[in-house]
């Protein structure tokens, strides 16, 4: 049966079925890996070099207040080296008068006249910072995205639905959702219960020249509004409960009169209160920052401020610190040496390495392949014996 | 349909009850007892015939190779599908995932893909089974004609007959169970059968009905007055024997093999024959052969790749575990001050499982779809190379299975067939020799002119003393007889000078036919040896000359061998009309050759009827139009006895009375045995005898014309010597020889001895060995009356494929049906058995000294080949320990030849070894006849080639080829390069995963261990799929360590498989330490730089929230596995790669962005904000820095290191990719691989080529590396202790008397 006919099964010659595709098939020796050590050495050292210089131009000042009410005379006293981070000087540098000093007082706050503790920071801005400045507060050992703790929210009751108790109870707030009354909470859940209420003023000028202890008129102020993600607004609504039965979350009731919502201690309004928006916006890891206010308009000049924060957030409890941050970002980001030193560190140890690949490959690589061949050859006779 | 419900019922029941017993048999502990079959014949008979132990029916003669049916399909797969580990690990993650509130990463993103996964590959078993049905059912439904009590025909469908039916069965047809020969209408009650299917033989085999029952039984209507008892064995599957008695007419006849017609062979050239039913079904001995429990074959990387999963499981375990009580220590150390998150109080079973959850990933499902897809695209290659393309037969190479694919890369052993694998199935009449001269069978071999013939002739070897032997007898008489020598006979010696004038178009024509004889390049290059090749004769010429000499003692002898050739045979001759030409029924493929040579050379026997044989003798072939009357003669020889071929006799024998009234015995057989039963020479004895072979040829007084010319024509012990030495080189070249040897028998002689062998003719008791004992008394005093050789051809490219893969660290053992010598000459042939190989022959004499051997420790310089045959296999299997040390020789030696092995002894060669090994090493069989499909079944790797003896090999073999040089391709590029791909394939995807959800564990220190994922349910369960698949894909069907061409050159890079260097735990461990390394490098510098540097924030505006610190590090994975497995970890970059990686990247950023736009705003968990993140976060150019410096540190290092490490310490691999890079470097490389290769053969130069022939005869006891020291030198074959000592310095008379 052999026909002499066209054969009818022979495989097409392609280059893609004889896998002949053509390839490049690199090897890996120093002769043919130097250019790419040095290709990428003349790619980050610039690299490092830009980012380097642009972070120099982003500015930062953050002070850590946790033990403000322990630590902090009632008069205005320097605060400890280990609380400030100041990029823009060393602080031994500073003349005495112009350090950061802090203070306590304690003050009584409406409407249940509880008395806490004002802390008042005064520092000194050695840079004039160009808008946007923000503000920021900044945690440590806070879990944010704890797993239990991150999803303890009730979406439908943020979004304004008037949520029922039982469906809290089997939904996200299952772990707060009543309050020992048994009334329902709103916002429920540990996250809006944990919100930051420490309250951050404005910055206020200190004339240093004519009135040293004295505080001027002139503040610098920071909007509330634009804090927040874009977009985040939109996952809230006014609450649709009648405010009789709702009660405000554990922590907040020093807030509200016997811990009761009222008509002139209304219920927040989630879709409007950024800092709300802010604090529901889970951060990812437990030292964080989270905005508290912008100034995106006018530059905040060089000269010695002073802030008031009424502190009420513990965070001695489970071992955290709490910081205020002011800082002027850059072009390319917040302030943050590591990579442009990274890159940097990398691209002279890639030149290096680059460097030394060549001198070596330019030696002898072919007596060495020989050798190579000779004791390959060793090699296998070595297993042939072995395996006799 | 109610019918078949109701079958499908009853069948049922039957398969219960027969379990039921089977079970309870194996509860009593003993076997199910196999019942000898004993039945009254009646074919008036309505209920079927019950089974004499069981009482209950035979078997039906349906069969059922399908696995499943409609009803237990589902059940029957669901098992498999969860049986296997993957699978059910699979299954129950996703249940754990499905219970609510437990799951980190949703709930239904395991279930999903793993249902699709396995419906998908049931729907493919499913399918597969579907086939199978369909072709039983054809098989099944397939008709038969069956006599009915009344006398008539009818036709029935296969699966209806019953055991104790009566069939007729038609040429051509299948025959449908085994069956008992009644009658037959061919002649003498014969018939013939084709057993190709069955075993593998293409001859046609004869099979012949009792006389008494041929004769009784030959109408239907003597058959409806059939009535009888037959007594048979028990089903069995041995397919040459068979044992069984027929009470009949009150007669007592036993029934031999001669008379069962097996299912699965074909009726050929025979009318009609009868048949009485005696097995069905399954309990035929086709089925009893076929392998019951067909093994679901798995690829041996399986075993390492479980193993290695089952570290990552355990890993998996252990993190989880570790995490679980990290977690509880966290709770309890920092959340007893934890005022924010009173309440949520963990549960540390749910957090267990939620890590579970979170890290089961890290054994990713698609590791077992996406490895089918590669295979399949593996296959797709081996199906498309043009280099394993057949041009002859228009077959490429075809996969049948895509499972095991990597197996050829890894294989150890090779079980291979011989007829039709390596050779190809072709026997050729090649060279023939007679009075000391050879002769070429060339059809179309130029002639010589005669007178250039007469004066070649004059000068030729046969009259000239050979320097080469140097027997003291030989001496002695040359000395005698150079006296009387004519002038041109003194210059015998320098002969060599005269041959040179033939014609240069004759040695040309001859050369190239050598080539095609051997085609490897073992011809020794010995200059002598060469030009006596070249100036062997033309059997043509021998016609020429046999009219020139006609009458000449060379011209009767000449002429005596021929007759000799065409009547001592068994072929049939046939008349074909069409072509108006005789064609042969042989019953082996050596006798068709023999009969058709004889027929070229002008003595076809044309008939062959009722004891005589005609012969037709054309005078001269040339001119056949000449003078039909002058040119023929047609000749009838009685033929008196036949002894039958047996291959215990290994010989078979012919008695013919002559038209002239002598009775002459004519033998032919393997030489070992002829030669032991030549005629004792004594000095002056000289042949007295004349050939004169009838009427038209005078012999009477040439005697006195040509003395001259052939003087040594009476030196019988010359003319021995000549034709032995001829024989011995036949046997070099790898031919089968023949000696041939007749005797004049006197007539009183001749009738008392056949009174002898008609009574044990008779006679019903061990009739076989009476004959064979009546048959030796009057094979002996033979005279020698030429040789022939026939050449089993060998592949093309066989000898050149078994060096490499024998370089390749490869052991071949070849498992044949055929007899020892044939498979010894073949071996040496092909190059399976060295010129200097050490042979030990094991046989039944020796068995008990297996041990003996097994201890002696091997010269690692030797090379052993074992042979052995089935009988002995058979005694061996049955002795344990004898078992154990046939084995452990059997993996010493380097070579093992296995001959007469039924078709399940080879299937028990190959397993006996798998189980011996402990599937360590890969075996692989390879074969063309439906004899190998058991052996194919067994090994790891089944290959059938698509050859001449049709497709039922190929069909359940794995991969087919259509030559067995192929395999080169196959093993040393397919099946490494699958290795290679599927080994990176699985460590990249394994690698993948864990670089992956690594980076979420980490994640856990910094979440106090919450069990929180890092990133969004649904992109985290795309990353299989979307994100990482291609690379990996693209490595596994594209990668390419080294080139097709470097690989098929230099052998020893296959020994990467072998040793499995590409594919272990250690490999897997250092892909997983770059794993964990890429993970922590690409977490630790985002999280770094977000807020953990000095509480500095590289994000302008606050802190990331988890999704975005999971985007930063998710964007760094894709990058790091991308550009690490299609660049890092991969040696060739085809567009593919690009292409992919592109993809790869570019559909991670489409895809957020697309998420970025389209996510829901309202979702259900506030955990991750995911619209317009993207958006943002692609803006800020500290994001791409914060990318590239993850990705900087996660891969600079590991490149930098994969530098030095290949710098100090190269591989093999390594070091040949290097070198493919320089051209000239390379082909430097392979001449020196070559060195290795011809390694053998530079030896054989200096060796002379006696040595196969006499250690063939050698029992193993006397082999000398197995002897003490003492013992070797005081043997008497001591002379082979060393293998350059020329052989053939032992004179043919010491031959022989060491053989009596």
């Amino acid at each position: 049966m052999t026909e002499t006919t066209v054969p009818k099964r022979k495989p097409g010659n392609s280059a893609f079925n004889q896998q002949r595709l053509s390839a490049c098939q690199p090897i890996i020796t120093p002769r043919t890996v130097f250019p790419v050590f040095i290709v990428i050495a003349t790619i980050f050292a610039p690299l490092g070099g830009i980012l380097f210089y642009f972070n120099e131009k982003a500015l930062e000042l953050s002070i850590d207040y946790t033990y403000c009410d322990t630590e902090a005379p009632f008069d205005f006293g320097s605060i400890p080296v280990k609380y400030v981070t100041d990029s823009m000087t060393k602080i031994k540098s500073i003349p005495e008068n112009q350090r950061p000093k802090w203070k306590r007082s304690n003050i009584t706050i409406l409407p249940n006249n509880k008395t806490i503790t004002q802390c008042s920071i005064r520092f000194h801005i050695n840079k004039e910072m160009k808008p946007p400045v923000y503000l920021f507060y900044r945690l440590t050992n806070f879990f944010q995205n704890e797993r239990g703790y991150a999803r303890s929210l009730d979406t439908d009751q943020l979004k304004g639905k008037a949520v029922n108790k039982d469906s809290l109870k089997r939904g996200g707030c299952k772990s707060l959702a009543l309050n020992h009354e048994e009334s329902i909470i709103y916002p429920c859940g540990l996250l809006a219960n944990s919100m930051f209420n420490d309250t951050i003023g404005n910055l206020t000028l200190i004339d240093l020249i004519s009135s040293p202890n004295e505080i001027t008129n002139i503040t610098y102020n920071f909007t509330y509004n634009g804090i927040a993600p874009p977009g985040e607004a939109a996952k809230y609504k006014p609450t649709t409960y009648n405010i009789y039965q709702i009660r405000p979350p554990l922590n907040w009731e020093a807030r509200y009169p016997d811990g009761r919502y009222t008509i002139d201690y209304p219920p927040i309004d989630p879709s409007k209160d950024e800092h709300f928006q802010v604090w529901m916006h889970t951060a990812g890891l437990p030292i964080f920052r989270k905005t508290y206010g912008i100034n995106e308009t006018t530059p905040l000049q060089v000269g010695y401020y002073q802030i008031n924060i009424n502190t009420v957030f513990p965070v001695k409890g489970f071992g955290g610190t709490k910081s205020i941050v002011i800082s002027k970002p850059s072009t390319v980001g917040g302030k943050h040496p590591f990579p442009g030193i990274a890159y940097m560190a990398l691209g002279i140890l890639c030149g290096i390495v680059g460097i030394i690949f060549a001198v070596e490959s330019y030696y002898n690589s072919h007596r060495r392949r020989d050798r190579r061949y000779a004791s390959m050859q060793i090699n296998d006779s070595q297993k042939d014996i072995d395996s006799q | 349909m109610n019918i078949r419900i109701k079958n499908s019922f009853t069948n049922r029941v039957n398969v219960i009850s027969s379990t039921v017993k089977n079970l309870l048999n194996f509860i009593r502990g003993c076997k199910q007892k196999v019942s000898n079959r004993q039945f009254l014949i009646d074919p008036d008979r309505k209920e079927p015939i019950l089974d004499t132990l069981t009482n209950s029916p035979y078997s039906s003669n349906s069969i059922t190779s399908s696995r499943y049916t409609f009803y237990n399909f589902l059940p029957k797969q669901l098992y498999a599908q969860f049986s296997k580990g993957a699978n059910l690990y699979f299954l129950f993650m996703a249940l754990l995932q499905m219970i609510p509130d437990w799951s980190p990463t949703g709930q239904y993103t395991t279930i999903a893909p793993l249902s699709i996964f396995v419906t998908l590959s049931m729907a493919r078993e499913g399918f597969d089974d579907y086939r199978r049905h369909k072709q039983d059912t054809t098989e099944n439904n397939k008709e038969c004609t069956v006599f009915c009590k009344d006398g008539s025909w009818k036709n029935e469908k296969w699966k209806d007959l019953k055991v104790g039916d009566l069939v007729s069965i038609k040429a051509q047809e299948w025959i449908p169970a085994d069956l008992l020969l009644l009658s037959s209408k061919g002649e003498n009650g014969v018939c013939y059968i084709e057993t190709a299917a069955l075993d593998g033989e293409t001859n046609l085999k004869q099979r012949k009905a009792l006389e008494e029952t041929n004769s009784l039984l030959n109408s239907p209507e003597s058959l409806s007055e059939f009535r009888g008892k037959l007594y048979a064995e028990g089903p069995n599957d041995d397919l040459y024997n068979f044992n069984g008695r027929l009470e009949f007419n009150d007669k007592n006849l036993t029934l031999t093999n001669n008379q069962i017609l097996l299912r699965g062979t074909i009726l050929r050239n025979t009318p009609e024959i009868y048949g009485l039913i005696i097995f069905t079904g399954e309990e035929t001995k086709l089925r009893m052969n076929a392998s019951k429990n067909i093994r679901t074959k798995a690829p041996n990387i399986q075993k390492i790749m479980n193993r290695i999963i089952l570290i990552t499981f355990i890993f998996v375990l252990l993190l989880s575990a570790v995490c679980t009580t990290m977690s509880s220590n966290w709770s309890k150390r920092i959340k007893a001050n934890q005022w924010y998150s009173r309440g949520s109080n963990r549960d540390m079973v749910t957090v267990l499982f939620s890590f579970l959850i979170i890290f089961n990933t890290m054994i990713p499902i698609s590791l077992y779809v996406t490895m089918e897809i590669i295979k399949l695209a593996q296959i797709y290659f081996i199906n498309h190379d043009i280099r394993m393309y057949d041009e002859e037969t228009d077959t490429p190479a075809e996969s049948r299975t895509s499972t095991i694919n990597e197996d050829l890369g890894q294989v150890g052993y090779i079980f291979s067939d011989k007829t039709g694998t390596l050779t190809e199935n072709i026997m050729l009449f090649k060279k023939m020799s007679i009075c000391g001269q050879k002769f070429l069978h060339d059809i179309d071999g130029n002639r010589i002119d005669s007178d250039e013939l007469l004066k070649l002739f004059i000068s030729s070897p046969i009259s000239k003393k050979k320097t080469t032997i140097k027997s003291i007898s030989s001496l002695k008489r040359s000395k005698n007889r150079s006296s009387s020598f004519s002038d041109d006979n003194n210059n015998n010696d320098n002969s060599d000078e005269i041959i040179p004038t033939t014609p240069i178009t004759r040695q040309s024509s001859i050369k190239s036919n050598f080539s095609m004889i051997a085609p490897r390049p073992t011809t020794p290059s010995k200059s002598k040896k060469t030009l006596e090749d070249n100036s062997i004769l033309n059997t043509f010429d021998l016609l020429t000359l046999i009219q020139y000499f006609s009458n000449s003692s060379f011209g009767q002898r000449a002429k005596f061998f021929l007759v000799a050739m065409s009547l001592c045979h068994t072929c049939v001759p046939e008349f074909d009309k069409e072509s108006n030409d005789i064609i042969y029924q042989a019953s082996s493929p050596d006798e068709f050759a023999i009969a058709n040579a004889s027929k070229d050379l002008g003595y076809a026997i044309t008939d062959r009827s009722m004891g005589n044989v005609s012969l037709r003798i054309h005078n001269d072939i040339f001119n056949i139009s000449d003078d039909e009357n002058n040119n023929i003669f047609n000749q009838t020889f009685q033929i008196l006895n036949l002894l039958e071929f047996s291959s215990k006799r290994k010989r078979m024998s012919v008695i013919c009375r002559f038209p002239d009234g002598r009775i002459c015995l004519f033998c032919k057989g393997a030489d070992s045995v002829i030669l032991e039963r030549l005629r004792v020479i004594y000095e002056k004895d000289s042949n007295d005898l004349l050939f004169d072979i009838g009427s038209g040829i005078k012999t009477d007084e040439f005697l006195d014309k040509t003395v001259d010319l052939f003087p040594m024509l009476d030196d019988n012990n010359f003319l021995r010597q000549q034709t032995i030495q001829h024989i011995h080189e036949f046997a070099i070249e790898g031919l089968r020889t023949l000696l041939y040897a007749h005797r004049f028998i006197d007539e009183d002689e001749y009738i008392s001895w056949n009174k002898l062998f008609q009574e044990a003719s008779n006679s019903l008791i061990n009739k076989c060995e009476k004959l064979e004992e009546i048959a030796d008394l009057i094979e002996r005093g033979l005279e020698i009356t030429g040789a022939t050789a026939i050449e089993d051809k060998l592949q093309y490219g066989v000898p050149e494929s078994i060096d490499k893969l024998r370089l390749a660290g490869i052991k071949i053992w070849m498992l044949t049906g055929d007899k020892r010598e044939t498979a010894i000459n073949i071996g040496h042939s092909c190059s399976l058995i060295k010129d200097n190989s050490i042979k030990i022959i094991i046989d039944q004499k020796n068995i008990s000294n297996l041990k003996i051997i097994n201890n002696t420790p091997k010269d690692d310089k030797s090379h052993i080949v074992i042979i052995i045959d089935g009988e002995t296999l058979t005694t061996i299997e049955q002795d344990d320990e004898l078992m154990e040390c046939f084995l452990d020789l059997g993996i010493k030696c380097d070579a093992l030849i296995c001959c007469r092995a039924s078709p399940s002894q080879k299937a028990f060669m190959v397993r006996s070894i798998r189980e011996k090994l402990k599937d360590s090493v890969v075996t692989l069989a390879i074969g063309d006849g439906a004899n190998d499909i058991a052996m194919i079944q067994e090994a790891h790797v089944g290959i059938g080639i698509t050859g001449r003896e049709g497709l039922q090999a190929a069909r359940s073999s794995d991969y087919s080829i259509s030559q067995f040089r192929f395999l080169e391709n196959l093993l040393f590029v397919h099946g490494r390069w699958s290795y290679v791909r599927v080994s990176k394939f699985a460590l990249g995807t394994l690698y993948k995963c864990m670089c992956f959800y690594l980076t979420q564990g980490i994640f856990q220190i910094f979440s106090g261990f919450s069990g929180i994922s890092l990133y969004e349910q649904w992109t985290l369960a795309a990353y299989n799929t979307l994100f990482s698949s291609l690379p990996v894909m693209v490595v596994g069907i594209f990668e390419k360590d080294l080139n097709y061409d470097t690989l098929m050159t230099i052998p020893r890079l296959y020994k990467t498989g072998q040793e499995n260097t590409e594919f272990n735990v250690k490999v897997f461990l250092s892909w997983m330490f770059g794993a964990i390394y890429h993970a922590i490098a690409l977490t630790s510098v985002p999280i770094l730089i977000h807020g953990y540097f000095h509480g500095y924030e590289i994000r302008a505006n606050g802190s990331p929230q988890i999704f975005e610190l999971g985007l930063v590090i998710y964007t760094c994975v894709v990058f790091v596995v991308t550009i690490h497995i299609s660049y890092l970890q991969s040696h060739n970059w085809t567009i593919l790669s690009h292409f992919t990686s592109f993809l790869m990247i570019f559909g991670w950023f489409a895809f957020q962005i697309m998420y970025s736009y389209a996510y829901p705003i309202e979702s259900k968990s506030a955990i991750y904000d995911v619209r317009g993140v993207f958006q943002r976060v692609g803006n800020r150019f500290n994001f791409w820095c914060v990318v590239l410096l993850a990705v900087s540190f996660a891969l600079i290092p590991h490149y930098f290191l994969k530098t030095l490490v290949n710098f100090f310490e190269p591989t093999v691999v390594e070091f040949y990719q290097e070198a493919e890079k320089d051209q000239k470097y390379l082909e430097k490389l392979i001449e020196c691989e070559n060195v290795d290769f011809y390694e053998y053969k530079n030896d054989k130069n200096d060796e002379l080529h006696g040595t196969k022939f006499t250690t063939d005869q050698l029992p193993f006891q006397d082999d000398q590396i197995f002897m003490s020291p003492e013992k070797r030198s005081s043997s008497p074959l001591a002379l082979y202790q060393n293998p350059l000592t020329p052989i053939t310095d032992v004179g043919f008379d010491e031959v022989t008397t060491r053989n009596d």
